[in-house]
């Protein structure tokens, strides 16, 4: 396929009303974290954050375990990091890029998710989506 | 041979608008290559190429019949995709929504 394959990214847009810093803070400050990264109150959260280029992060929501790697680091305007879940050894990785803003009401939050359409993950990884997407149901229907 | 196809490959074959516009076409229903390559000003070869993307990446089947080829719409890698979507929408929707009471309690330093 002599086609250059390309990423898809899923963005979401939020404005909340906090300080940059209080907001930034928010995503690495392990103890912060474990209050409100999980779509449920019901999940127990536990959060491990080595803040620096290069330095990993490790966050189970009950039974689900993303890990990744910081690959930008600006205090208080920009987050870069991998996303993989390890419970499930068939997923592809992904990229999380958010930028933090100043707004009127607070702090504007950009995300970007993005599903890296890379060729080892491809032929690594050809099975496994449907399982993996089952399992996550169970994450997504459980925070309702 | 049954060739599994994984999102990203979707997303890829998804992430070009003239497919896109092609995808949308054939939802209303089967179509030559000729009457895929109709709106667009581009060459039917090119068309072609467009097409063969959508068929490896498993969105597009093709018909052979005398010396036209028929193609129509596969959904379902499709359905997976958004499926995707959709579930990573609400957990960072949900997440969001927590953030902001987190947020809310919590003491400003």
């Amino acid at each position: 396929m002599t086609t250059q394959s390309k990423d898809l990214s899923l963005e979401i847009d939020r404005v909340v009303n906090a300080s940059p810093e209080r907001t930034f803070q928010a995503w690495i400050d392990p103890h912060k974290l474990q209050k409100w990264f999980a779509p449920s109150e019901e999940m127990t959260v536990d959060a491990s954050v080595d803040l620096r280029v290069g330095g990993k992060y490790r966050v189970a929501m009950g039974e689900f375990v993303v890990e990744g790697e910081y690959h930008e680091v600006v205090r208080p305007k920009r987050l870069v990091f991998t996303w993989q879940w390890t419970n499930e050894p068939a997923s592809n990785e992904m990229l999380v890029t958010i930028d933090f803003s100043e707004h009127p009401r607070g702090t504007r939050i950009r995300l970007e998710h993005t599903l890296l359409a890379n060729e080892d993950a491809r032929t690594q990884h050809q099975t496994g989506w449907d399982e993996l997407l089952a399992r996550l149901e169970t994450l997504f229907a459980d925070a309702d | 041979m049954v060739h599994h196809v994984g999102l990203d490959e979707t997303f890829a074959a998804l992430a070009d608008p003239t497919r896109r516009a092609i995808v949308a076409r054939l939802a209303e229903g089967e179509a030559t290559v000729g009457q895929l390559a109709d709106p667009f000003k581009v060459s039917l070869p090119a068309i072609s190429r467009h097409v063969r993307v959508l068929k490896q990446a498993g969105l597009v089947r093709k018909r052979h019949e005398g010396r036209s080829v028929h193609c129509r719409l596969n959904p379902a890698p499709m359905q997976n995709a958004v499926a995707w979507l959709e579930r990573y929408q609400r957990f960072w929707t949900q997440n969001f929504d927590r953030l902001e009471a987190f947020l809310a309690e919590e003491e400003p330093e």
